[in-house]
């Protein structure tokens, strides 16, 4: 039996065809894939290199349910090395696209695994200077505005 | 010809026949202008005045429509707009306007409602507080409408339906986000929206979950709808699915995309400039997640990053506040107080100012050194079970005997997971019970003796609870339960320690970890107790440090019929008796803590004897031993003639 194959469309306009089940961990996907069942669903808000990334982590995470049952493609266990992994080796300004990808499309466990990976960014480094440094933030605050939200707003030490 | 009145001054005296005029087109009187009551058989002719403009202007009884306008018959726009009470007329009704807006700005009950009989009005703009009643409206040519109707606290019981059936025929509307709330408020009390038969225009924001939910019913009662806009898709990161007809859907898309592509945008704009700030940019709901997955008091110094991060800490829906975070000078010593205070302090400026908005996890580690700390301790608890909290988990935290259960989890329908860890006998709990909690962890690190331990939880699925074991285990309600985890460890302060409920209580389980201080409590129970059948159980972890724990081990296989599953730890703890189990139904072994050593093997040996296969067999060395290929190769051959397996998984750590 042959799967069903749905047409994803790119910000440059690069189709991308794949599996009905891969593309349906997107809700947004799976809601679009019924009220259009055979037309190419334009995502004009994400980039080829985005979306490849995207299909990969959703092709790694498909759910096989026409075997045996519950067997998925890979055990719990394994799949979460796998993500870290995946995390591991995408750069900072293309992580935060995937991030937005995932909220845009609502994967959630994508969502879940790139904020994490951010969230420890932010844990592994010291002071805000840090984190300032890390993520280019610029820093609009005066000192005294800074001063004055430390004792407002701060854990005491 | 057109004529502005604006004054600031009370009774501004009109010159009386400033209503007498052939030629004035277009009036404004404002504001604060009192207008006595126009004296009987007053004559207004304003024949040629086509928009009038009030704002504040204090009529006296029905003096607008009843008198002044009377006068008006080619009115096509009228203006009202009034910030009190007095004066304001809540009656309109004009045979010709085409144009009507009616700004009112205090939120107080009025009599009455509001009405508005223009038969001829093409467009109306409603800005007011939700009012207990709309009758008397007659809006039959109205074409565009424009609510911004607002909940005010002060008026209990607000009812759109003459109003949201007066408008009915639209084919244009545009809803505020306030509106949306107050309609989707009346909605859960009982409106029934009528048929928008002939609208294809729809504009629509919400700022909350309340909101959203009503825009699927709006587009369901629309049927000809064609163009949806929406806004403040930020306020809720819900799942809510809008079904809708497939020639509608690409607007939705369009629209959707907009508000996608602008935060993207937003960012490409930045990289062109050099260094773009690579964070700062994403949804604040985003942000948000990502500050609840750090401590809270991480996340709470993300507030002086820049200008944008001041307020997303109060966004996170995770908090955990841990006061042996604090670098504590010993207790009496200067500066001691203060810096208690600031803790205190940091914990309730941080929940108040959330405003109440929902919350998943709620973890509080606090040790009490004053009586008066108890009542921050409670209001605490207490704000974060207010906010739909899901896991609570209190740490050292002292609560009157019976607060938690009888007062503060009493009407918390949606806590799920409680984990509860005390360090000393004072203020520790002694009798959980809870109908809908699913997941519990108890952790009782005193030696004292107690009167005993009660679970009532009926809806239980997962039991963690580390204790010393009691003298008794009464009142257990353990009816849902599917897995435990005992960790119960012999004291000598406590005599006779009986695990009779205990046992009984958990027998329903599939999943049963026993850790080896349990196994050799239950086995020193032995002379009295009796094991019940543990009739579900698959999946058993054992561990023993002693003789007396392995011999327990055979026994609790007999009373387990449908075990599959054994886990086993401490083979080197210094007995390699005789003890044999014969596990004819398990199918798989899992060794864990594994060195590999001689004396392992003779024990597993003797554990086994007799034994004929088991099919799979997984051996996971201990973290700190070297594994080297031999080391595989030898203990899969040892295995192998022990006890003919087919499938052997060796597990190490590099």
């Amino acid at each position: 039996m042959s799967k069903k194959m749905i047409v994803l469309k790119s910000s440059e306009g690069v189709s991308f065809v794949v599996e009905e089940a891969v593309a349906r961990q997107s809700k947004i996907i799976s809601f679009l894939v019924e009220e259009f069942p055979d037309r190419e669903l334009p995502l004009t808000n994400m980039t080829s290199e985005i979306l490849r990334k995207t299909i990969e982590y959703c092709k790694k995470h498909v759910v096989e349910d026409d075997g045996g049952g519950d067997s998925s493609s890979s055990s719990s266990g394994d799949l979460k090395e796998w993500d870290v992994k995946f995390v591991a080796e995408i750069d900072q300004p293309r992580l935060m696209d995937l991030l937005m990808a995932a909220n845009y499309l609502d994967i959630p466990s994508l969502l879940d695994v790139t904020c994490q990976k951010v969230a420890d960014t932010i844990a592994a480094c010291n002071d805000e200077k840090e984190i300032r440094a890390t993520f280019n933030i610029e820093n609009d605050f005066t000192e005294e505005e800074v001063e004055a939200i430390r004792m407002e707003n701060q854990y005491p030490i | 010809m057109s004529l502005s009145l604006k004054r600031k001054n009370k009774n501004l005296l009109l010159p009386s026949d400033l209503f007498m005029s052939n030629t004035l087109v277009k009036l404004t009187l404002g504001t604060q202008i009192y207008l006595d009551k126009f004296p009987p058989n007053t004559n207004v002719s304003l024949p040629a005045l086509k928009s009038l403009f009030i704002d504040s202007v204090v009529f006296v009884g029905d003096d607008l429509c009843g008198v002044l306008l009377r006068g008006c018959p080619l009115l096509e726009e009228l203006f009202v707009r009034h910030e009190k009470c007095e004066g304001t007329p809540f009656y309109i009704y004009n045979p010709t306007i085409k144009n009507l807006s009616v700004y009112y700005d205090f939120g107080l009950v009025r009599d009455g409602g509001m009405s508005f009989d223009t038969p001829s009005i093409v467009s109306l703009n409603y800005s007011d507080y939700a009012l207990e009643g709309y009758t008397d409206l007659n809006l039959a040519s109205l074409v565009e409408a424009r609510l911004d109707v607002r909940y005010s606290k002060r008026i209990k019981d607000p009812d759109l339906t003459g109003l949201i059936i007066g408008i009915s025929n639209v084919q244009t509307l545009h809803l505020s986000p306030g509106s949306a709330d107050v309609i989707a408020r009346c909605v859960e009390h009982g409106l029934v929206l009528p048929l928008f038969k002939n609208l294809v225009k729809l504009s629509f924001g919400s700022y909350n979950e309340r909101g959203w939910k009503l825009l699927p019913y709006l587009i369901k009662q629309s049927p000809k709808l064609e163009t949806l806009i929406i806004q403040g898709l930020d306020g809720y990161g819900g799942d809510l699915a809008i079904h809708m007809f497939q020639e509608k859907v690409e607007e939705l898309l369009t629209s959707i995309h907009v508000s996608g592509r602008r935060e993207l945008g937003s960012v490409y704009m930045e990289a062109s400039t050099g260094l773009r700030d690579e964070i700062s940019w994403l949804p604040d709901e985003v942000l948000g997640k990502i500050l609840s997955l750090l401590p809270t008091k991480q996340a709470a110094s993300t507030s002086v990053l820049a200008k944008k991060w001041r307020h997303v800490f109060r966004l996170v829906h995770t908090l955990d506040f841990d006061d042996s975070d604090l670098l504590q000078p010993e207790e009496g010593k200067e500066g001691w107080p203060v810096i208690r205070e600031s803790f205190r302090n940091f914990v309730d400026r941080t929940l108040a100012l959330q405003c109440g908005s929902p919350i998943n996890n709620f973890s509080l580690k606090f040790h009490i050194h004053e009586m008066k700390e108890m009542a921050h301790v409670f209001s605490w608890i207490c704000n974060a079970l207010e906010r739909a909290l899901k896991s609570l988990s209190i740490d050292t935290v002292v609560i009157g005997r019976d607060d938690l259960c009888g007062v503060l989890l009493r009407g918390c329908p949606l806590l799920e997971e409680l984990y509860v860890r005390h360090r000393k006998c004072e203020g520790a709990l002694f009798y959980i019970y809870n109908p809908t909690i699913r997941k519990l962890s108890v952790n009782c690190e005193f030696e004292f003796a107690r009167d005993g331990m009660s679970f009532d939880t009926p809806s239980l699925v997962s039991l963690n609870y580390s204790d010393y074991a009691l003298e008794a285990y009464t009142d257990m309600n353990l009816a849902s339960l599917v897995e435990a985890r005992l960790d119960i460890r012999y004291s000598k302060w406590i005599k006779n320690p009986d695990l009779t409920g205990l046992i009984i209580g958990i027998s329903n389980v599939q999943t049963l970890h026993l850790s080896p201080a349990t196994a050799d409590v239950i086995a020193r129970c032995e002379d009295g107790l009796v094991l019940p059948v543990f009739k579900n159980l698959v999946k058993l972890s054992f561990g023993s440090f002693n003789e007396r724990g392995w011999k327990l081990l055979p026994y609790l296989l007999k009373q387990s019929p449908k075990v599959e599953t054994l886990i086993i730890q401490g083979l080197d703890c210094g007995y390699t008796g005789d003890v044999t189990i014969g596990l004819f139904q398990v199918k798989e072994l899992h060794v864990v803590g594994y060195k590999g050593t001689a004396k392992e093997l003779q024990h597993l040996k003797s554990l086994l004897a007799g034994t004929e296969c088991i099919p799979k067999v997984r051996v996971e060395f201990q973290e700190d031993v070297v594994v080297d290929h031999a080391t595989i190769i030898q203990t899969r051959m040892d295995l192998f003639t022990l006890v003919g397996v087919v499938s052997i998984d060796v597990v190490y750590y590099d």
